[in-house]
């Protein structure tokens, strides 16, 4: 009977390690890592992750809703390369990260792509919720992946960026080439506008 | 008179002292002068033992808590950075797609 209730833990407990790390991607990127001419690697679990939360609980001037959407996260890993010259890395060379997220659970949410450039979110479903978010930026100078374990509010996550800007991150030169303004709406006549 | 100055002269009377006489006085000098712990003594090294103990554990707590601190300000900033990277990069996606792209713009 001992036997089996410690069968029944030790189960629980792998399912529960499995459950969480189904969001969690291997990043496998060394090779990039030697070719890129700066890299920034996030990997945020466990004790160093407990710290940040409990430190942006306290904070003031983190929103409600940032504090809300960092509490539940189980881990953030983020990997950004940058390279002086034009297509220095290959899309083969990311390739393992893509590869991983075309496993059970995964759904591309976006892909917008553009002869050299990419840019996809896919978020990670278990039981219709969303435990995980990739980001995967690909550019000629610069590639980006950031995987988000827990589950995460969009919106809250698209504001957080739109508010702080990133100055220490340059992410200025991650934005892409923007297009010509669209012209006014044509006014008809006799309106006055 | 001369009695008294007998006696007088008796005690003032050149001696010669005894070979010892020079070891028995340093002898004496030492006993004086050496250090003797008395109780309230012992009591202020012991409180001054206590004091340095209590010092050195409050220090050590202290690095700990600033150490502590330094790895929680470390890793909040990258938990920020992470989600406004991720954000920014989210808002460029959405931005991209809901915006019409040249062609369709150009006639």
């Amino acid at each position: 009977m001992r036997i089996v209730r410690l069968f029944a833990m030790m189960a629980l407990l792998c399912s529960g390690v499995w459950a969480q790390s189904g969001a969690q991607l291997k990043m496998d990127l060394d090779h990039l890592e030697k070719k890129a001419d700066e890299v920034v690697k996030v990997n945020l679990e466990g004790e160093s992750l407990d710290l940040g939360q409990k430190l942006l609980a306290v904070r003031d001037g983190v929103a409600a809703p940032v504090k809300e959407l960092v509490k539940g996260l189980k881990g953030i890993y983020m990997r950004r390369f940058w390279f002086r010259s034009k297509n220095t890395y290959e899309r083969e060379d990311t390739d393992a990260i893509r590869k991983q997220m075309s496993g059970p659970g995964w759904v591309p949410m976006i892909d917008n792509r553009r002869k050299t450039e990419g840019l996809t979110v896919y978020s990670y479903m278990e039981n219709e919720k969303v435990t995980g978010v990739t980001v995967l930026s690909e550019q000629e100078q610069e590639f980006t992946v950031v995987n988000i374990v827990g589950p995460v509010n969009l919106e809250t996550l698209i504001n957080l960026g739109n508010q702080l800007g990133l100055p220490p991150m340059k992410i200025a030169t991650t934005e892409l080439p923007k297009k010509p303004a669209l012209p006014p709406p044509a006014t008809k006549p006799g309106t006055g506008k | 008179m001369d009695r008294m100055e007998d006696e007088l002269r008796q005690l003032y009377r050149r001696q010669t002292p005894s070979p010892d006489f020079t070891a028995r006085v340093m002898q004496q000098v030492r006993a004086e002068t050496r250090w003797k712990f008395r109780p309230f003594q012992w009591a202020a090294v012991g409180a001054l033992a206590a004091s340095l103990t209590v010092a050195f554990f409050v220090g050590r707590q202290q690095q700990r808590q600033q150490r502590l601190q330094q790895e929680a300000e470390l890793a909040g900033t990258q938990l920020l950075e992470s989600l406004q990277v991720a954000g920014f990069k989210i808002g460029q996606a959405q931005e991209a797609i809901l915006r019409p792209s040249q062609e369709e713009v150009q006639p």
